[in-house]
């Protein structure tokens, strides 16, 4: 791994930082959740404050909580009715005219609801209109009865519901159930009866006077006025009122059942929430937007509830009437994905009506215990979270109720949203910009490395020769980079004095050497002809012999370097090179006599643009090569071979093999290989001789083991011209 | 009386030894170790014949120097060029400052003598406006034994005395191939290797192509050496 991430180029490795980088919006990111339970904290301990503050409020107050003081409240599902205080005592008389100060809380009830009730139900026929009101004491009903036939009791009958009537289901906390019967003789007075289950008969033959009814006829049908003790009205009080019409006068029917509510109706009598007006009062002056305060008792009815939960509206600023480009278009969609990343909350969320009246949550269960808590659910349709704060309310060591607090977190998960929206937007925009620059940075750094590899490697050929001494230095300024590019270029500049130095040296030692020769080989001539006898002593012939053998040594010193120099200005002849190298193979069984050649041409009239004396030179020095390293008696193979657009001559000799890390090397100057004549000057100047002309000829040389038998193949490849 | 020569060459030891051989062969030799010395003794009496080095101790051109001088005073004095320095370059504008030859070291004393006496020999018929009963015509090629010159379709070559002999001795048998080691003996030098043959044949083929495009009589017998075309 470690291995792998070091072959990276560097542009890559500045990527790879630039990735490093993503951890900054991380970072940022968790910074903003921290910050959103730091809130979610804040908004928990100020809600359970809050609390604490309304407990301590309502503390000591358990004139708050007695049932006594309880109104009635009767709760359908659409149609509740509330009991709203009255401004003034009501007259038992039928009259309406007291009810005036609640007239436009009057509820309006209609509808078959009961299975028993016929189709033909015409509500201009039967329909109730009923009020529930408080004063003092006493609870008040009102019932303004549409009826199209007044039948009162008829007291022959002894089954009560034979007459146009009310009914009233009282569920008492203990759920025992009490039905109450009100029918009249006559306008006046009524007679209220506490009767069996079906409605039929008197449980007692007293009527009941704790209850007190009247009734008025009017021209549409008749109304009666209720009243009620409070005291009778306890904690956990279910009520529920029917209007029952019976319009036969004969068979006594019921014909119609009008209920205050469904539930009530269906014979399940609705719970009474025991508002606690008082409560209700001082906790108006505590409501806090868009939060929610629950007082329950300690059986975990509600007693009041104040404030509603409502999402913060969407504060959106329209932009529907900007131009719409294609920049605004690809912003709009680019903060869709955004939004759709960072789970935008919902606008809206619904949650526990405030209508319930008991709150059986395990929370309450331990706060009525008497330990304040905090905690957070979700809401009903589970799109938000609530926090809720509950806080006992004591009085005295008795705990009597909880306050508690509602708050949605919604206003924080939107501050969070927005915060986690413009810190996604400033990071990727600087993300981007970071990454463009550093990108760029890379991109000119590597180029500029690339640049500086480049020029270097051009400048110095594989052989060591320095082309060029001069970094070009105006594209390196003065970093690091420059300083290596100068480093390099005083370096090259050294290293090409040394190769000059080293270049020149052949041609200054033969030029040195080539006196003091000239000195001996002049001496050795006078020599010979001024002192008698000495001319064919065999010391002077060797004196004589070593003396030409240095000469050739010089000679070759300065063979290479003067070759190039030749070259240059040597203008190219069009030649049929097999046929100039099968003259050539007979020249040499002429200048080797007692050494076989063999030639295998294998295409003939190949023409190569060439210089046919350097041409023959490069073979001289092949042969010469093969010769010098040949076995006795085993002939040297000279091989034409053509390939698609080159010209091969291949001179193979038998003998010693080549070893691996010489055959690379073999064209470079002062190399040489194997065991040689010790007759022969040995420079390893031959076929680097041969590689110059090679190379002047556009061709390539190598050299390899031959396969078949031990020996070496020297291959040189040339480009072949266009016959003339 | 005996011919002067006038030998400029900065190494005691080899300037002593052509100084014995010449004298050896009856010449009159004055010798020289500096560009300084040697100009005075030129403003004392000019040479028959100057022998020159190119490097003269610490005068990389001192020879050339020299040689221009002398051209100056006499336009037809036989300067030779004796020296180590081998490189085509050298060869060119030793021959452009109008030397007559140019023998690059170790030299053979024997064969310095038979250029000196060319030399002479060419200078002498010169300055006698040579008969033409030494010339030899190949076609073409006009060869004058006295002078040593040679012209090719009436233009006289301006040619060394080695390239005078490897033209005469290519010319002579038209059709017979000339090895190697015959053309280094005609070169009358000490030490020739092929190469030499090589550059010499080069030199010449350029001379020929410089009146003649189209000169095309020497071919290379690859291998083995050169032949003259015949006609």
């Amino acid at each position: 791994m470690l291995k792998r991430l070091r072959t990276l180029s560097i542009r890559t490795k500045l990527m790879c930082i630039v990735i490093a980088l993503l951890t900054i919006p991380w970072m940022g990111y968790h910074y903003v959740l921290e910050m959103k339970s730091f809130l979610v904290q804040g908004q928990q301990n100020a809600l359970l404050l809050t609390a604490n503050g309304i407990a301590t409020v309502l503390n000591d107050r358990s004139e708050l909580f007695n049932p006594a003081t309880g109104v009635p409240e009767v709760l359908g599902e659409e149609n509740d009715i509330f009991a709203h205080e009255l401004q003034n005592l009501i007259q038992l008389d039928g009259q309406l005219s007291d009810w005036q100060s609640l007239e436009s809380f009057t509820s309006y009830h209609t509808g078959p609801v009961n299975l028993s009730c016929e189709s033909d139900y015409n509500p201009s026929s039967f329909s109730l209109k009923h009020l529930l009101g408080y004063y003092e004491n006493y609870l008040y009903a009102m019932f303004e009865v549409n009826d199209s036939k007044l039948l009162y009791r008829d007291l022959e009958r002894r089954q009560l519901d034979t007459s146009d009537q009310i009914r009233m289901l009282l569920q008492l906390s203990d759920n025992t159930l009490k039905h109450y019967l009100m029918v009249a003789r006559a306008p006046g007075r009524m007679s209220i009866y506490l009767v069996d289950d079906q409605w039929k008969l008197p449980l007692n033959g007293e009527p009941v006077t704790e209850f007190m009814a009247e009734m008025a006829e009017t021209d549409i049908g008749y109304h009666i006025e209720l009243r009620l003790p409070r005291d009778v009205i306890g904690a956990g009080t279910r009520i529920g009122f029917f209007a029952v019409d019976v319009d036969d006068e004969e068979n006594r029917e019921i014909h119609h059942i009008v209920g205050t509510s469904p539930q009530v109706s269906s014979g399940e009598p609705a719970q009474i929430l025991l508002d606690s007006p008082e409560l209700t009062k001082i906790l108006k002056g505590l409501d806090r937007p868009q939060s929610r305060i629950w007082v329950l008792d300690n059986q975990q009815r509600v007693r009041t509830v104040v404030g509603g939960l409502s999402a913060a509206p969407p504060t959106q600023n329209s932009q529907a009437d900007e131009p719409v480009s294609w920049f605004s278009e690809t912003y709009r969609a680019f903060r869709g994905h955004v939004d759709a990343l960072l789970k935008r909350p919902p606008e809206r969320f619904t949650d526990i009506s405030e209508d319930i009246t008991h709150r059986p949550d395990k929370i309450f269960t331990a706060i009525l215990k008497g330990t304040p808590k905090v905690a957070q659910r979700p809401s009903l349709d589970n799109k938000a979270q609530i926090i809720v704060a509950g806080y006992p309310i004591k009085s005295g060591d008795e705990i009597m109720g909880a306050v508690i607090v509602e708050q949605s977190s919604h206003a924080i998960l939107a501050l969070q949203y927005q915060l986690l929206r413009s810190l996604t937007l400033v990071t990727i925009l600087v993300f981007v910009f970071v990454l463009l620059a550093l990108f760029a940075f890379a991109w000119r750094l590597t180029a500029r490395i690339g640049r500086l590899y480049n020029t270097t490697e051009r400048s110095i050929t594989s052989e060591g020769r320095v082309l060029e001494d001069q970094i070009p230095s105006r594209t390196y300024p003065a970093d690091e980079l420059g300083d290596l590019g100068r480093s390099i270029t005083s370096m090259l500049k050294r290293l090409s004095g040394y190769t000059r130095y080293l270049e020149e040296m052949p041609d200054t030692l033969a030029h040195e050497m080539n006196n003091p020769l000239n000195v001996v080989s002049s001496s050795l001539q006078i020599l010979q002809t001024d002192v008698p006898g000495v001319q064919n002593n065999k010391y002077m012939l060797r004196a004589q012999n070593g003396v030409n053998r240095l000469r050739s040594i010089l000679t070759n010193l300065t063979e290479a370097a003067n070759l190039e120099e030749a070259m240059r200005g040597e203008v190219k002849e069009h030649i049929n090179f097999p046929s100039l190298v099968s003259e050539f193979v007979d020249g040499y069984r002429t200048s080797f006599p007692n050494q076989q050649f063999l030639l295998e041409l294998d295409t003939s009239d190949v023409f190569i643009e060439g210089s046919p004396d350097h041409l023959a030179q490069m073979l001289d020095k092949l042969i010469d090569n093969a010769v010098q390293f040949s076995l006795a008696d085993c002939p040297i193979i000279v091989r034409i071979t053509q390939e698609v657009d080159m010209v091969n001559v291949v001179v193979l000799n038998e003998g010693q093999k080549l070893s691996e890390n010489i055959s690379d090397k073999m064209f470079d100057p002062m190399v040489s290989y194997g065991k040689t004549n010790a007759k022969y000057s040995h420079l390893g100047l031959g076929l680097f001789v041969v590689r110059l002309i090679a190379e002047y000829h556009q061709g390539k040389t190598w050299a390899e083991n031959r396969e078949e038998v031990s020996g070496v193949a020297v291959s040189v490849s040339m480009p072949i011209a266009s016959p003339p | 009386m005996s011919r002067t020569i006038a030998i400029v060459e900065d190494d005691a030891d080899q300037r002593d030894n052509y100084a014995d051989a010449l004298r050896g062969q009856g010449y009159a030799v004055n010798t020289y170790a500096n560009k300084k010395d040697a100009l005075d003794g030129f403003e004392r009496a000019l040479p028959d014949l100057a022998i020159l080095d190119i490097m003269l101790e610490d005068e990389i051109d001192g020879g050339f120097d020299l040689c221009r001088d002398l051209r100056q005073q006499s336009p037809h004095m036989p300067i030779i060029f004796l020296t180590a320095r081998d490189s085509d370059i050298d060869r060119v504008s030793g021959l452009r400052l109008d030397a007559w030859d140019y023998i690059t070291k170790p030299v053979n004393l024997q064969f310095l003598a038979v250029r000196v006496s060319s030399l002479f020999r060419i200078a002498s018929s010169m300055k006698t406006e040579a008969k033409t009963s030494a010339a030899l015509v190949l076609g073409n090629l006009a060869i004058d034994q006295n002078s040593m010159s040679i012209s090719w379709k009436g233009h006289l070559l301006s040619l060394t005395l080695t390239e005078f002999w490897l033209i005469e001795a290519l010319a002579r048998n038209p059709g017979h191939v000339k090895t190697y080691d015959v053309l280094m003996q005609t070169t009358r030098q000490s030490y020739v290797e092929k190469n030499t043959i090589n550059g010499y044949v080069r030199r010449i083929r350029k001379k020929f192509k410089e009146v003649d495009a189209s000169f095309s009589m020497i071919q290379t017998v690859f291998g083995v050496g050169y032949r003259w075309e015949p006609d």
